[in-house]
């Protein structure tokens, strides 16, 4: 109940959300008591999380406090090995159909882009609709182009990955997840691994999608962009969930010791 | 090893010995320093004592009808490649190629295909890897001629005849199996798992994920191990000689012609042999440039 009602205190005092989250809506995604180890070490430790359709989350946290993992147990990359996790009212309880089911409903963006080096632009964003949606050619290649020109970049369909540059590739790389129409995009640490000058043309692209209405969870460090689009940020530590706050409440009074000297760190 | 060198971006290698950048550092004599010299007439020395050899039976192969065995050469023409493939008493040699190309295919392809199978089994730890992979890496160090013998006598006591496609086809791959695997090792370690990920977020299946991205990403890797293959048993000699039973394969048969022939013939099928060899190897960095070219692989990574 806690979490419900934290939303509603968090979504009346943010500006210019178009999707306001429905209360009594399934949620995006519901996880309880979530537990992931690697060997000895616990990379989640009893995660709660509940996220409404068009929230926007920014997960935060130091390194190795299990950020990644979290987002990347949503679309099952990555087998939690206790708790439950609803994706849409789907559960990942490890049978294929229902990974399918929730891989088609979640769009992942990564630290490194992923583009299929051996496919051009516009292969990279028509091979998944083709194959996994059974489009023809045609509609693959009219989706593909939509997607590119919303992020800007439909003259460069032609070209490979190589030819791109980070930001460029990081830009089609949300255009591919697009191309499978997710209701969900898990975004990790899409920033991390490119050059200064080339972070804002995809913190831009991800506004973008932010304002359409996007549910979307985002781990980064771009406090920025955290406190202008996240509707909350959760910030993690040592595989746990530590706290829950709205952008303004979070920057300014952290509640745990934890979180303040992480805040310190990172805020110059 | 030139095929995974080959497969590397071009940049590399094509980057000029610094023209006049070298002058401006060091005006005063210009010119390059002397260890060049004494390197370059090392490695010139090397190449000719590589390829000089070769090149005497090359030449030798296109001698007239008084040719002989030894320099000097007597007369040009193509009569002993007419003689080679006309002539019975020179040998099978026909029959020898046949055999060694259709068995250097069959090889080709289990090695491919097994060592891809093991490369992607090695990508994660499990128990007993390290013992497994050591056992495949045992036979490279076992001499060829024993393991061969040894192949033999186990079809002759299991009552099997040995023959080029089963018993020499075995000891083939015992040779050819540890080298696929390691080069595939070198080739799955440019595999990198994120694109794999990526393939499965966007509903790919396993079967899908392998079919639409590693074996196209990785087909330059694998046209490598397949070159690879595909020499090693086109030429293997030590572990057919025991085990490839009444009919010859190409390289037996040269060695028992160097034991009869005593024709310029011999020379010709060295020369034929080669140029096959010359457009294996050919096709195969051929179309690994070709991927890598129509991949725009020029760009940075």
């Amino acid at each position: 109940m806690s979490e419900i009602s934290m939303n509603t205190a968090t979504n009346g005092g943010i500006e210019g959300v178009n999707a306001q989250p429905q209360l009594r809506e399934v949620p995006a995604v519901r996880m309880e008591a979530v537990y992931k180890h690697y060997g000895d070490f616990t990379a989640l430790n009893e995660v709660d999380l509940k996220v409404a359709k068009g929230e926007k989350i920014v997960v935060c946290g130091p390194s190795g406090s299990g950020k990644s993992t979290l987002i990347r147990c949503i679309n099952h990359i990555e087998k939690h090995d206790e708790g439950l996790i609803y994706v849409n009212g789907i559960e990942l309880d490890h049978q294929r159909k229902n990974i399918d089911a929730v891989r088609r409903d979640t769009g992942m963006v990564f630290q490194s882009f992923n583009l299929f080096p051996h496919m051009t632009v516009l292969e990279n964003c028509t091979l998944a609709p083709m194959t996994a949606n059974g489009m023809t050619k045609a509609e693959a290649k009219d989706l593909a182009m939509h997607f590119l020109a919303k992020v800007r970049i439909p003259e460069q369909a032609d070209k490979f990955p190589g030819q791109l540059s980070g930001g460029q590739q990081q830009r089609v790389a949300i255009a591919r997840a697009l191309c499978m129409r997710p209701k969900i995009m898990l975004f990790d640490e899409p920033t991390s691994a490119l050059d200064p000058e080339m972070v804002k043309e995809v913190l831009e692209t991800m506004k973008k999608l932010a304002e359409d209405g996007m549910t979307m969870l985002c781990v980064t460090h771009e406090m920025g962009f955290a406190r202008e689009v996240a509707d909350r940020i959760v910030f993690m530590n040592d595989g746990k969930v530590v706290e829950q706050a709205a952008p303004e409440a979070f920057f300014k009074q952290p509640k745990s010791e934890r979180a303040r000297t992480f805040l310190d760190q990172i805020i110059h | 090893m030139s095929a995974v060198v080959a497969d590397m971006p071009k940049s590399d290698m094509s980057k000029p010995v610094a023209p006049a950048t070298t002058k401006a550092i060091a005006p005063s004599k210009g010119g390059r320093p002397w260890t060049f010299y004494v390197l370059s007439a090392l490695f010139s020395l090397y190449v000719i004592a590589l390829y000089g050899p070769m090149f005497c039976i090359y030449i030798l192969s296109f001698q007239d009808i008084r040719g002989g065995l030894v320099f000097p050469m007597k007369g040009h023409s193509l009569h002993w490649f007419v003689d080679l493939f006309t002539q019975v008493r020179t040998g099978d040699v026909k029959g020898s190629f046949d055999r060694s190309i259709k068995l250097a295919v069959i090889v080709t392809l289990i090695t491919v295909v097994v060592s891809f199978l093991a490369g992607l089994g090695f990508r994660k730890r499990f128990r007993g890897d390290t013992f497994v992979f050591y056992m495949m890496i045992g036979s490279l160090v076992a001499p060829g001629l024993v393991l061969g013998l040894g192949t033999g006598l186990l079809f002759q006591a299991l009552g099997l005849n040995a023959s080029w496609y089963t018993s020499a086809l075995g000891a083939q791959l015992s040779w050819t199996l540890p080298f696929g695997v390691l080069v595939m090792f070198a080739v799955m370690s440019r595999f990198d798992l994120v694109w794999e990920e990526a393939a499965y977020d966007l509903g790919a299946s396993r079967w899908q994920s392998i079919r639409l991205v590693m074996i196209p990403v990785l087909a330059p890797g694998l046209v490598a191990v397949a070159l690879f293959g595909f020499t090693l048993s086109y030429d293997e000699f030590a572990r057919s000689l025991q085990t490839a039973g009444s009919l010859n394969t190409l390289p037996l048969e040269i060695w028992s012609m160097t034991l009869n022939v005593t024709s310029p013939s011999l020379y010709a099928l060295g020369t034929v042999t080669t140029i096959v060899s010359f457009i294996v190897i050919g096709a195969s960095l051929g179309s690994i440039v070709l991927i890598q070219k129509k991949r725009g692989s020029s760009a940075k990574g």
